[in-house]
């Protein structure tokens, strides 16, 4: 169960997730995405209830992070420990923008 | 998913030096392999999302028990494999003239280098490894051998050839690289679902190469790949009625890939995989 909350204030966008990430709830993510990222130069990802992500929700967001690198930035937000050791484990601190 | 991300974590508790270049070749990787790109605008993706997906088949296909009786230099070997198994892919026009003497390319030739990349990239991502293995951190020869020859086998090469495939005992535990190569090669052929191609950054409505319509399609064809233990299961709604038979080829390529691999594991090592058939569930 994957839970987005939009907030759009110009070209800014924030998607705030609250749930699990996962292979089922990935595509949810990825066509909301697909759907809001036009025009926006600034997107932020509030992950502050996000209790789970996996690779499949990886992807979505690395995936995120290569389109608003053509567009903008992007950074994600109150990322918690669960959330922090899986991107520690695979690497993808050093890729994607955490605040 | 109780697999989830195993591979990485154990890796990360037996060996945190290992783990920590692996995520400094993450780092350097996502740019590098990106260069497919430009050669290759009509390919199914091979960036760095594909080279995720094979992590993630990998550590579903290994299950929590056998990770388990992974050392860390195998762990190393199969992370560092995932990324880089496609790297040949990218290479650049110096790289691809000073690598291609040292492919048998038996008795194919081509004029148009991007067809000789595509069918021998495998050879070249071998290749690619042996020369940046110091700006990879690849610690010993022993390890920089294993990742080239787990990197290698995820297609073509002959698993059961004991020179190629040997037991390395390195300073970081066993690895059996035969075994490793079978996984590899199994987990490469099963991403082929849909979100293969992330729909954020392609757009297969603009493929104009039926070869492409064709890949692009028959992904988006298969709406999830899903194992158990027993079997390999793709579940399929066809986008259109000729994909059909598409579908039906691909599985049966990899039911082929399965039988390869299942049969590698269990003669060259005291590994298993366990998956014994490959099943289209309709939805």
């Amino acid at each position: 169960m994957l839970k987005i909350a939009k907030n759009n204030q110009g070209d800014a966008l924030c998607m705030e997730l609250a749930g699990r990430l996962d292979t089922t709830t990935a595509p949810e993510l990825e066509k909301e995405l697909k759907t809001s990222l036009d025009g926006v130069s600034n997107l932020t990802i509030d992950m502050g209830a996000l209790a789970y992500i996996s690779s499949a929700g990886l992807r979505v967001l690395l995936s995120a992070q290569k389109r608003m690198n053509r567009q903008g930035e992007m950074k994600l937000v109150h990322v918690n420990e669960t959330i922090m050791e899986i991107f520690e484990v695979t690497g993808f601190s050093d890729i994607l923008t955490i605040e | 998913m109780d697999s989830d991300y195993n591979i990485e974590r154990k890796l990360m508790e037996k060996a945190p030096e290992l783990h920590r270049r692996t995520r400094d070749s993450v780092f350097v990787l996502q740019g590098i392999l990106e260069s497919f790109l430009p050669r290759f605008p009509d390919f199914t993706d091979h960036s760095l999302l594909h080279s995720m997906d094979v992590l993630d088949y990998c550590n579903r296909l290994l299950g929590t028990d056998q990770i388990e009786q992974l050392s860390a230099a195998e762990c190393y070997t199969l992370i560092m494999a995932c990324y880089l198994h496609d790297v040949g892919m990218g290479v650049n026009q110096k790289d691809f003239e000073e690598f291609s003497p040292h492919i048998d390319f038996g008795n194919y030739s081509s004029e148009d280098p991007s067809d000789t990349i595509r069918i021998f990239h495998h050879e070249y991502s071998g290749l690619f490894i042996r020369k940046y293995a110091e700006l990879l951190e690849i610690p010993t020869e022993e390890l920089v051998f294993a990742v080239i020859q787990v990197s290698r086998g995820h297609r073509k090469t002959d698993l059961f050839d004991p020179v190629e495939y040997p037991e390395l005992h390195t300073e970081y535990g066993l690895v059996r690289t035969a075994f490793l190569a079978a996984v590899i090669r199994l987990a490469d052929e099963i991403d082929v679902g849909e979100n293969r191609n992330s729909e954020l950054l392609f757009d297969s409505s603009k493929q104009t190469l039926l070869r492409a319509i064709n890949a692009f399609g028959t992904h988006e064809s298969i709406k999830q790949v899903e194992l158990t233990p027993e079997s390999i299961l793709l579940y399929v709604k066809p986008k259109a009625p000729k994909f059909v038979p598409l579908v039906e080829e691909l599985r049966g390529k990899i039911q082929q890939t399965l039988d390869y691999c299942r049969r590698a594991a269990r003669e060259r090592s005291d590994l298993r995989i366990t998956q014994e058939r490959s099943e289209i569930v309709a939805l």
